[in-house]
């Protein structure tokens, strides 16, 4: 499972990531973090309603409430522009991260670096 | 029956608490709860469960609340939102604490009033605190205190019983070899107890030498710096000193084995002591050898009170019997030899922890004041209270204005011991905070506090656990006291009435105010009419006619004795020479100056009686030159041997005492106490204070004998005194070159020996004057509250056409009615108690009906002029202001 630190921080990445694919609301998104994650998640999942709203104060993202199939009203939430660049930046940074743990794990290389 | 829609309004509404979730977060939160229910439900799970799962699995309400803000805060460090209490903070205790903040601040003047009177009620009482712990710190640093006590001496006689702190010189070895429960007992013997001590260029008197026996180091503790206290005092000119002492001659060095010349005599240092502490009933620290007595006869007199005795019981003895099988040592040992005499001499044992705090015994070495201690826990108690008199009225006066808030805490779910803890809690922040203001003033006064009471405490130890408990102590009961009355009532509201308007209360707010109100003054007023009583009984004695005359004497101690047996003449007739010196006596002792009693018997038809009298040692130029009267008889003769060895002149409480009249007692024959000589009664002179005027004027011998003789007294005729004394010094080292020069005029010793009195006067004075002072103002504020809540009314008033005068009149006649009531009370409860305490004084003053005037006008002006302002401000209210709203 993964740690509450690290949630927190990969939360933003992956929402974005989860809104690629289209307009879609809370309970969905958080569903669908939940599947990446493996199953289970260590917070609640109320917890991830603050990180959206905190996307869409900072432009990342637009939220629209609409009325769902089953009668309900739903809030929606949909990349921007400024979303999509927020997405790539993330990625290239996660890349990068991914890339420098890759090269010092690998068994050799360890010992090169000294 | 689990109905899913009501438990979900239910869930929704908790959420609504907390105040960073909005309405639209709410919806999209519930959104999310539902379509958890609905997969629950889908996988099968019962109603009730899938609802318990869905919240459990959303999160709790205050969680999310702090996530939600921590989204939009600009506050990253502590990111706790503002409404939410730390997380050492019991959860209500953080909003009762900002919304007693926030009446604080709304309310400042109230807020001062309350708090500066509560603030120095707590100066006082702590004061008042400091002041008796200490005093029942007198001795405790004994090592088995409990085991020790001072043996005491009863002497009855048909004029009653004198109890003396002194008993006979044998009691100490009868009582060791004796009784089995003694472990051990030790005398001390103050005697010559000034002396010059000469050390190379050192030559200074110094105070506090006794005689001791070796054994007082196994009975009291004092502690040895240096020395071995087995046999510091086993031989003669042995001497025990004080750590100052030997610091002042010896510097760094050990003074140990060292000589120290003590009025032309060589001693020996055998110990050096820690210097006493303040707390000890027997202030002395320079000990003598007992041995340097020579054993003489007096030594094994059974009569003769002489010697502070104290003895060290075994553990566990029954102390009542012990006592009860000594009360007759005395006279089981002198039966045998006289059994004519009508006096009585009983034993009685004191605990050397209880002996400071006792009504004084004669010749008491520091003699307490046992009235001070009970007055002044009276007067704190009385302050303290009209303190917290004065915090229920404002509360209480204030509670309408609190009605709201306490129906709305209600009505929004707060239960009744919430609220009553609310109000509990109110009270101890503002008493906490007095108690902060309260031990400011405290540390600022501290100096003049220990100037007052001659307490001597280092501030630390008012750190110590033991002050800082009491502190705790005192701070909860005032918040009880305080506090108690106002959260009780407060929280008893039912919020239907707390939320009408104008809401009307059944509460008897109105009368208990008034009780309050009226015991404050009731307690202001009893001190005043004590304080006039007592500064009128004081300026009565210090005024009072002595009987004597003691303007410009200046007196010169010898202090030994045989300094001027032979020579006295002679160093009169030197001292005559300085033309500025108009009469020079020779004595013993100077009015007011310690003086000592013996016993004084009959002969003839009188053989039978004896009694204590007190006596003095004069030259023939005494009487003269003090303007004493003589009611019947002549005065001695000068330089007539026959005056010195065969007459006496008594005084008529003597002569009363013997049965005589004054003319009845000329010629009649006394043995006197000194030596035992028969002497024939030559005058009797008037009753003079010899002693304090706050003494009665016992009987008195006076004898003409040079050997006695330790004191010059000087007459200065004109007053260019700094000439004079520098002419006198002049002379005094022509004849005592090994003595230092040291000099007091009588009429300042007069004024000494009330100090204890103006002591008390002053603390009185200052108590008094701080209890009235909070007391007004709690009046201030009560009537600030009470024309504020009276405004309509008043307003009405005026409109029907009542003057500016007639309003004001009537506000200052409700106040006026209570402090009548309360003088009306208070009055003769003080003058029961004065009328009293006045019996202890032998020449008292009668109270007046003036000094009940004076209390009476006091009170009244006091209040009047408190209540005065207020009155003015809502009568001269402009009435449409009042009255716009209704």
């Amino acid at each position: 499972m993964l740690s509450k630190n690290l949630m927190a921080a990969s939360s933003k990445p992956l929402i974005l990531a989860i809104l690629r694919g289209g307009e879609n609301y809370g309970y969905q998104i958080i569903q669908r973090v939940k599947e990446l994650s493996g199953g289970e998640l260590e917070w609640a999942e109320g917890m991830l309603y603050p990180v959206l709203h905190k996307m869409q104060k900072d432009g990342l993202v637009q939220t629209k409430w609409k009325l769902s199939d089953n009668g309900r009203m739903r809030k929606y939430y949909r990349l921007t522009t400024k979303g999509r660049e927020a997405l790539n930046n993330e990625k290239q940074q996660w890349l990068k991260v991914h890339g420098m743990l890759e090269k010092v794990w690998q068994p050799d290389a360890s010992l090169g670096t000294t | 029956m689990f109905n899913l829609e009501r438990e979900i309004g239910k869930w929704k509404k908790s959420l609504r608490k907390n105040p960073s979730l909005e309405d639209g977060y709410i919806e999209e939160i519930e959104q999310h709860l539902r379509d958890s229910i609905e997969a629950n439900l889908n996988m099968g799970i019962e109603e009730k469960a899938a609802f318990k799962e869905a919240v459990k699995i959303v999160g709790e309400g205050t969680q999310l609340s702090s996530e939600y803000y921590k989204s939009v805060t600009t506050n990253k460090f502590s990111a706790r939102p503002s409404w939410q209490a730390p997380w050492w903070m019991p959860v209500m205790l953080w909003n009762y604490l900002k919304v007693a903040l926030r009446n604080f601040n709304r309310y400042k003047g109230y807020s001062f009033i309350n708090i500066a009177g509560l603030g120095i009620g707590i100066t006082c009482s702590v004061l008042v605190l400091i002041y008796v712990l200490h005093l029942l710190s007198f001795d405790a640093y004994h090592t088995d205190v409990d085991r020790l006590y001072r043996v005491g001496l009863n002497i009855k006689t048909n004029l009653g019983t004198t109890g003396y702190a002194l008993s006979v010189p044998p009691l100490a070895s009868k009582l060791k070899s004796d009784f089995p429960q003694v472990e051990e007992t030790a005398r001390i013997f103050y005697f010559n107890n000034k002396r010059a001590i000469k050390n190379k260029d050192d030559l200074f008197y110094e105070d506090g030498f006794v005689y001791a026996d070796n054994e007082i180091f196994n009975v009291l503790t004092i502690p040895f710096i240096a020395g071995d206290p087995q046999n510091a005092l086993v031989n003669p000119f042995s001497l025990v000193i004080p750590e100052r002492i030997s610091n002042k001659l010896f510097g760094e060095e050990s003074a140990l084995h060292k000589t120290i010349n003590l009025d032309g005599f060589d001693y020996k240092v055998t110990g050096v002591i820690k210097d006493p502490p303040s707390n000890t009933h027997l202030p002395f620290d320079l000990f003598i050898s007992m041995h340097d007595l020579r054993n003489p006869p007096w030594m094994q007199d059974w009569t003769w009170p002489g010697m502070f005795t104290y003895v060290k019981l075994k553990p566990n003895v029954n102390v009542a019997d012990f006592e009860k099988s000594i009360i007759n040592l005395i006279e089981a040992s002198i039966n045998s030899k006289s059994s004519i005499t009508d006096k009585k001499h009983e034993l009685f044992l004191q605990p050397v922890r209880e002996i400071y705090l006792s009504t004084p015994l004669e010749y008491e070495a520091n003699p307490g004041n046992p009235a001070l201690v009970g007055l002044l826990i009276t007067v704190g108690a009385f302050i303290l209270l009209i303190a917290c008199f004065n915090y229920i009225n404002l509360v209480t006066a204030r509670m309408i204005k609190r009605s709201k808030e306490v129906g709305m805490r209600k009505v929004l779910g707060a239960k009744r011991t919430q609220l009553f803890w609310q109000f509990l809690n109110e009270s101890f922040f503002m008493t906490s905070f007095a108690f902060f203001i309260g031990l400011l003033i405290l540390y600022m006064l501290f100096p003049f506090f220990q100037e007052l009471t001659g307490v001597n405490i280092e501030p630390s130890t008012l750190f110590g656990w033991k002050y800082i408990a009491w502190l705790i102590l005192l701070l909860l009961t005032i918040t009880i006291i305080s506090g108690f009355y106002p959260s009780f009532t407060l929280s008893s509201y039912s919020p239907t009435k707390a939320l009408k308007n104008n809401p009307k209360f059944g509460f008897k707010g109105n009368s208990l105010r008034r009780v309050l109100v009226i015991s404050q003054f009731v307690m202001s007023i009893i001190l005043i009419f004590c304080t006039i009583v007592m500064s009128d009984q004081f300026g009565f004695m210090k005024n009072k006619n002595l009987g004597f005359n003691n303007e410009r004497k200046l007196i010169l101690n010898v202090y030994e004795m045989s300094s001027l047996t032979t020579n006295s003449e002679s160093i009169k007739g030197k001292l005559l020479e300085i033309p500025s010196i108009k009469e020079v006596a020779v004595l013993s002792n100077v009015p007011g100056k310690g003086i000592g009693s013996l016993t004084t018997k009959g002969t003839g038809e009188n053989a039978s009686k004896e009694h204590m009298m007190y006596y003095n040692f004069v030259d023939y130029q005494f009487i003269d030159s003090y303007r004493i009267g003589l009611v019947e008889g002549r005065n001695f003769i000068a330089n007539s041997m026959k005056d010195i060895l065969e007459s006496c002149l008594i005084n008529e409480s003597a002569a009363n005492t013997f049965g005589w009249t004054p003319q009845k007692a000329i010629g009649k024959k006394i043995i006197t106490g000194l030596r035992g000589t028969t002497k024939e009664i030559i005058g009797v002179v008037d009753n003079f204070h010899y002693r304090g005027v706050q003494y009665k004027i016992e009987p008195l011998v006076i004898e003409y004998d040079p050997t006695m003789f330790t004191t010059i007294s000087v007459t200065l005729t004109n007053d260019d005194i700094p000439n004079s004394i520098e002419n006198i010094k002049k002379t005094w080292s022509s004849i005592f070159p090994n003595k230092p020069f040291e000099y007091f005029f009588l009429d300042e010793l007069w004024n000494e020996l009330y100090e204890t009195e103006e002591n008390t006067k002053r603390i009185l004075n200052i108590f008094t004057s701080l209890s009235i002072v909070i007391a007004a103002i709690g009046l201030f504020g009560l009537v600030a509250f009470i024309a504020e809540n009276r405004k309509k009314e008043i307003g009405l008033r005026k409109v029907m056409g009542c003057s500016t005068k007639g309003v004001m009149m009537l506000m200052v006649w409700q106040f006026i009615k209570w402090i009548i009531i309360s003088n009306v009370i208070a009055i003769p409860t003080a003058y029961y108690f004065m009328n009293k305490w006045l019996q202890d004084f032998p020449s008292r003053i009668n109270i007046e009906p003036w000094i009940i005037a004076a209390t009476f006008t006091i009170s009244v002006l006091v209040a009047a002029i408190t209540v005065l302002y207020q009155s003015i401000r809502a009568a001269l209210g402009n009435p449409i202001e009042a009255l716009k709203y209704e």
